[in-house]
């Protein structure tokens, strides 16, 4: 989980592993490398705006690249059209913030269970 | 004297042949010829076809002056009048045919210039073989016939004149023996024929009815002993032969005897029936003047060729209330302001000098005293030989409507003024969308004046993306004569662009007839700007209040889900009311969460940025999940769905799904006494449907429409403690729009609403 607001990632991470779902959170995007390098990661849920990087260029970054490029990703942000851009983007999904708990649970059940293994090509 | 006429010319020319001379010998002949020639009293010239002469007798030098060394060898034109020089060219044609020319009557100059009038006869000369080769020509002088046939007929003229003039008739009556005897003229006068035996009934007979009784006074005392015996009487005549009627006067006087009694009565008659018409004529004439003048409307004088005034209509003193004495030579000048009579005068005293006609203005004073303005237009008379006469005037009280000119000025004045002083620009067109006007603050901000705006030169002021829609727009209007409104963007003088709004409407004149177009414009760029920061502030408002919310309805739903699934006892007995604070809450957000939605996307819908995402899905499917999320938000609203028919649309699912939760909510909103809401689906002709019908407190007709515009509610003492932006409707109908739908609605006040979608089918 990626999100330049701390609380969000926390909280995010608190409802996930609720759900019984292993969750690690990063601030910044060049974080990201790191944790994707370091650990088994299945699904990448990350905000548009991030401290030092844009999310939208860290999706098209991801999705271009053939290691990441199965790795499920679901774009979050409050920005109005970020929806499309996020999809545009390479996005697998994306949820509008302030956003429905239950319904990112569907989206991250429906995507891991679409893809069942996907997760960064080691 | 030289004779010019020699045995060989003659030979050739010939000029005149009659019939004895062929029985001399040629020599003879010949010598005869020329004494006659010479001896003639008529001048006889020949002369070529190209009009020179070559022969001139004695009496030709003696008529015209020339003598022949003078003038043979030169132009036979030297004797013809400019103006009748064409005479000679169809004389010459006529002789080219063989034709004589016969006693033709013109005139011919001489030598010094003299007209004189000639009798022409001219033959053509032809050669031994008969080819024309010149003329002769006899010229008689008969400018003395001529003089005395103009004598005759002038004298004849005058004494037809005098006799006319005169035509005096005499007559002699005896009284007491009852004898008449009439002169020839006199029976001429009465029509009467020479043999007619007359008497004084005959006389009498003949007298106009109408003057009867004058003529038998007018003899009576003439012929009373105690009188002078004089006669003099005008009288009409009724004519014996004709029955026409006849002016005439009568003069006579009697004679009386030793006994005192008339014995004889003798006198003249004279016609004068012309001079009779001519005075009635004048008299006529004058009487329609003076009728006329004293009736117009308008005031008139007239002045002699001196400088005083001699003539006032009825309508000048009625006007000035004073008479003719009062009004005479300069009398009118005391009625005239004291500051215009010196102009006046000036004025017509120079009119006098001149003597042409003018047009002045100037005050004049009313019977009441009033001083009212009047126009009036002076123009030369002249008496019948055309000599200068004096002035006629007619002069109109223009008071009132120089008063109304000044006001209209005033008025005019006023409008440009404030039209020029208004912040705003400010055009007219006419039917054919040409400006006619623009105030000066448009030209301030343009720079481009009036006269530049004709045909599509207004469109200079735009800047050049904005001017086919522009005045595509005003076409449209136009041709509808509705109202006009359109933005665009005007490079000002000064090279800055402004954003500009501008609005017209048709006007029409006082006929009621459309007359173009009437309009303003004004600078919205400030307007713009400010719109645009309010829709920045919005979106980051509603962004900054995503944060804070996502997190307390995060929470808010993780600590539900926990407490759902921990149904520990002791937990349960110590927090209930954590619960219901958190149901609260979590309800609290959801409407926050509607609410910034709402406001983002008016923002979006007015900066054209609601985004659609497109898909194809089932309205019926869509309509049970919407109405199944709307279900929890009521506790005792029961919504019922009746779906006949469903089918799919092309659209973006999501709002959809707002529009319905929309109509939705504002179903439960507004009925509160109500238990239930009704949803319809209905397919028909390629159209989906739904409707949403409440029983709630309806809408009035006159609200109807309005309700869908944003930020409008419902006024009204109960409708204020509705909750929301009133901005639900505006969005619903935006969003059906944009999928080419209608919203509509059917209510009556008090009796409960129906809202339909209604979605083209895919």
């Amino acid at each position: 989980m990626v999100d330049d607001d701390p609380d969000i990632g926390i909280m995010i991470k608190i409802m996930l592993e609720y759900k019984g779902y292993s969750v690690m959170v990063a601030e910044r995007a060049d974080m990201i490398d790191n944790i994707l390098r370091d650990n088994s990661v299945d699904l990448l849920i990350m905000d548009m705006l991030l401290s030092g990087a844009n999310g939208i260029d860290v999706c098209e970054e991801l999705k271009k690249d053939p290691r990441t490029t199965k790795l499920p990703v679901i774009m979050i942000s409050a920005h109005p059209n970020a929806r499309q851009i996020s999809l545009d983007a390479g996005a697998d999904d994306f949820i509008a913030k302030p956003f429905d708990m239950h319904d990112m649970f569907s989206k991250i059940g429906m995507l891991l269970e679409k893809k069942p293994g996907a997760g960064i090509a080691s | 004297m030289q004779s010019t006429i020699t045995s060989g010319q003659l030979h050739e020319e010939q000029p005149y042949s009659t019939g004895p001379i062929k029985e001399l010998s040629q020599e003879e002949k010949l010598a005869l010829l020329a004494a006659i020639v010479e001896s003639s009293g008529d001048a006889i010239i020949s002369k070529t076809l190209e009009g020179i002469i070559t022969s001139w007798n004695n009496t030709a030098e003696r008529i015209f002056g020339y003598t022949a060394n003078e003038i043979i060898g030169r132009s036979i034109a030297l004797l013809i009048p400019p103006e009748r020089l064409n005479e000679e060219t169809t004389i010459i044609e006529r002789l080219k045919r063989g034709e004589r020319v016969e006693h033709f009557e013109t005139q011919r100059l001489t030598k010094d210039k003299r007209l004189l009038d000639i009798s022409l006869t001219i033959s053509p000369v032809k050669d031994s073989k008969g080819r024309i080769i010149g003329a002769s020509k006899i010229a008689r002088n008969i400018t003395e016939q001529k003089e005395a046939e103009r004598g005759i007929k002038e004298n004849e003229e005058r004494l037809r004149m005098a006799i006319e003039s005169t035509q005096l008739g005499t007559w002699e009556y005896f009284p007491l023996e009852g004898k008449l005897i009439w002169s020839e003229e006199c029976r001429k006068l009465y029509g009467a024929p020479k043999d007619l035996e007359l008497n004084y009934s005959f006389f009498s007979d003949h007298v106009h009815p109408d003057d009867k009784e004058l003529v038998q006074e007018g003899v009576s005392r003439a012929l009373d002993p105690g009188g002078e015996g004089n006669y003099d009487i005008q009288y009409r005549i009724l004519r014996y032969n004709d029955k026409q009627s006849r002016w005439i006067r009568a003069k006579g006087k009697a004679f009386f005897n030793a006994a005192q009694q008339a014995d004889r009565f003798i006198g003249t008659v004279v016609d004068i029936n012309d001079e009779k018409l001519r005075e009635q004529e004048l008299k006529d004439s004058v009487e329609l003047f003076t009728v006329m003048a004293n009736n117009v409307p308008a005031m008139i004088w007239m002045s002699g060729n001196d400088k005083f005034h001699d003539y006032f209509n009825n309508t000048w003193l009625e006007f000035t209330g004073r008479n003719v004495e009062q009004e005479k030579n300069e009398g009118w000048l005391q009625s005239v302001h004291p500051e215009d009579a010196p102009r006046c005068l000036e004025r017509f005293s120079k009119a006098l000098e001149e003597q042409v006609g003018f047009y002045s203005e100037y005050r004049l004073k009313r019977y009441d005293g009033e001083y009212r303005w009047v126009a009036d237009n002076t123009v030369s008379r002249y008496n019948p030989t055309g000599e200068f006469a004096g002035f006629i005037s007619a002069c109109i009280d223009i008071d009132d409507q120089k008063r109304f000119n000044e006001k209209i000025k005033e008025s005019e004045l006023l409008l440009k003024n404030i039209s020029n002083a208004s912040p705003v620009a400010l055009w007219m067109t006419d039917t054919d969308a040409q400006s006619t006007f623009v105030n000066e603050t448009w030209i301030e901000w343009t720079g481009i004046p009036l006269e530049a705006h004709v045909e599509s030169g207004w469109q200079e002021c735009l800047v050049e993306e904005d001017r086919t829609a522009t005045s595509n727009r005003f076409m449209d209007a136009l041709q509808k004569k509705e109202k006009f409104s359109s933005e665009f963007r005007i490079r000002r003088v000064d090279g800055e662009i402004r954003w500009c709004l501008s609005e017209g409407y048709p006007y029409y004149d006082i006929n009621n007839a459309f007359a173009g177009y009437a309009g303003s414009v004004t600078d919205i760029t400030e307007l713009k700007k400010m719109e645009q920061r309010k829709d920045d502030f919005i979106q980051m408002a509603s962004h900054e209040l995503k944060t804070p919310i996502t997190s307390i309805k995060g929470y808010v739903q993780l600590l539900l889900s926990i407490y759902n699934e921990w149904s520990d006892e002791k937990l349960v007995s110590a927090s209930t009311t954590v619960k219901t604070s958190l149901q609260t809450i979590s309800k609290q957000v959801a409407r926050l969460t509607r609410l910034v939605s709402e406001l983002l996307d008016l923002s979006r819908i007015e900066s054209g940025k609601l985004e659609m995402n497109m898909v194809e899905f089932d309205l019926g499917a869509l309509v049970v999940e919407t109405v199944e999320d709307v279900r929890h938000t009521s506790a005792h609203h029961i919504i019922n769905i009746h779906q006949q028919d469903s089918g799919t649309v092309f659209g973006d699912r999501d709002r959809i799904s707002q529009a319905l939760v929309n109509l939705l909510t504002n179903a439960i909103k507004y009925s509160p006494d109500a238990d239930k809401v009704d949803v319809y689906v209905e397919a028909d002709n390629n159209t989906l449907t739904v409707r949403v019908k409440d029983y709630g407190i309806g809408i009035d007709k006159k609200d109807q429409q309005k309700i869908f515009d944003r930020f409008y509610r419902v006024e009204g003492k109960s409708e204020q403690t509705y909750p929301g932006f009133g901005i639900g409707l505006f969005i619903a109908s935006e969003i059906v729009q944009r999928h080419n739908g209608s919203l509509t609605v059917e209510s009556e006040k008090g009796k409960g609403a129906v809202f339909s979608i209604s979605l083209p089918a895919s």
